[in-house]
């Protein structure tokens, strides 16, 4: 039953990335890359990460893509939608990711992994919640700095009208 | 019962796809979206190992967690570059980016 699932959210996710990859539209791209965050959080729910799939459906599936289509609507792509089927850089794309996915696969399949082990079962949100603050308090912080750093640095980044930039108004 | 191996192919085939997306994609929004999607699939490998190597320590979740954290601030400012780079020469297209080739 679950191998079931397993498979179902898996064959999503990946027809999402691979529609997200290939199209030309890029509103409909990022509108598939919700949809495989969203399967990716159902995978996070069978490994029995509970917290994990919270944050992604929060963090990824409800802030990041918003933000992307904002910056799309922003940058609104010159001259409609450029054929990208006769593009000489997606046959060695391709390549090299099949090619690598040959060696990750190799590598996986020779590994000695531990055979009929379950997920473990304990890491619920409050187990997750305890060892924050207390064993990894210090990177919290830090991550609340980084994040501060990023939201005053985009801020400048972006903001109009600033002297050293060549805006025409 | 799901063995772990199919987590890791799971999750070597999202990277796969995410790298191929950010080397053949010309829109540089497209570019970091497929670099989100590589994010999300080594957040994958993460967890799952966590959950079946590592069975009573949260390190895996952890290192998640803070991976996402760090992943959105850089989109964000990624974005912001992009903004500005699209208001000085209106395209976004890394064909046409090329002011630091010699």
């Amino acid at each position: 039953m679950q191998l079931a699932i397993f498979f179902v959210l898996a064959a999503i996710t990946t027809v999402a990335g691979i529609i997200m990859v290939s199209a030309d539209n890029i509103a409909r791209s990022i509108y598939s890359h919700v949809l495989a965050l969203l399967g990716i959080a159902g995978i996070y729910l069978l490994l029995y990460a509970e917290f994990m799939a919270g944050v992604q459906v929060l963090v990824y599936a409800g802030g990041v893509s918003i933000m992307l289509l904002f910056a799309l609507m922003l940058t609104k792509p010159a001259k409609g939608v450029i054929r990208a089927l006769d593009h000489p850089r997606r046959v060695p794309a391709f390549i090299t990711a099949v090619v690598l996915f040959g060696l990750l696969s190799f590598s996986i399949f020779q590994a000695k992994w531990p055979l009929k082990v379950e997920p473990s079962r304990v890491m619920t949100p409050e187990v997750i919640g305890k060892s924050m603050f207390a064993d990894y308090v210090l990177p919290f912080e830090i991550v609340s700095v980084i994040l501060l750093v990023a939201l005053i640095g985009a801020v400048v980044i972006g903001v109009k009208g600033r002297e050293d930039t060549d805006d025409e108004e | 019962m799901i063995p772990l191996t199919y987590y890791l192919i799971f999750s070597a085939t999202l990277f796969c796809i995410g790298v191929y997306g950010v080397l053949a994609r010309r829109n540089s929004i497209m570019i970091l979206v497929s670099i989100e999607l590589m994010l999300n699939a080594v957040n994958i490998n993460l967890v799952a190992f966590s959950a079946y190597l590592r069975r009573d320590d949260p390190i895996g979740q952890m290192f998640s967690l803070f991976a996402i954290a760090v992943g959105a601030g850089e989109i964000g400012v990624g974005l912001a570059i992009i903004l500005n780079l699209y208001r000085l020469r209106n395209t976004i297209n890394i064909d046409q980016i090329d002011f630091l080739k010699w």
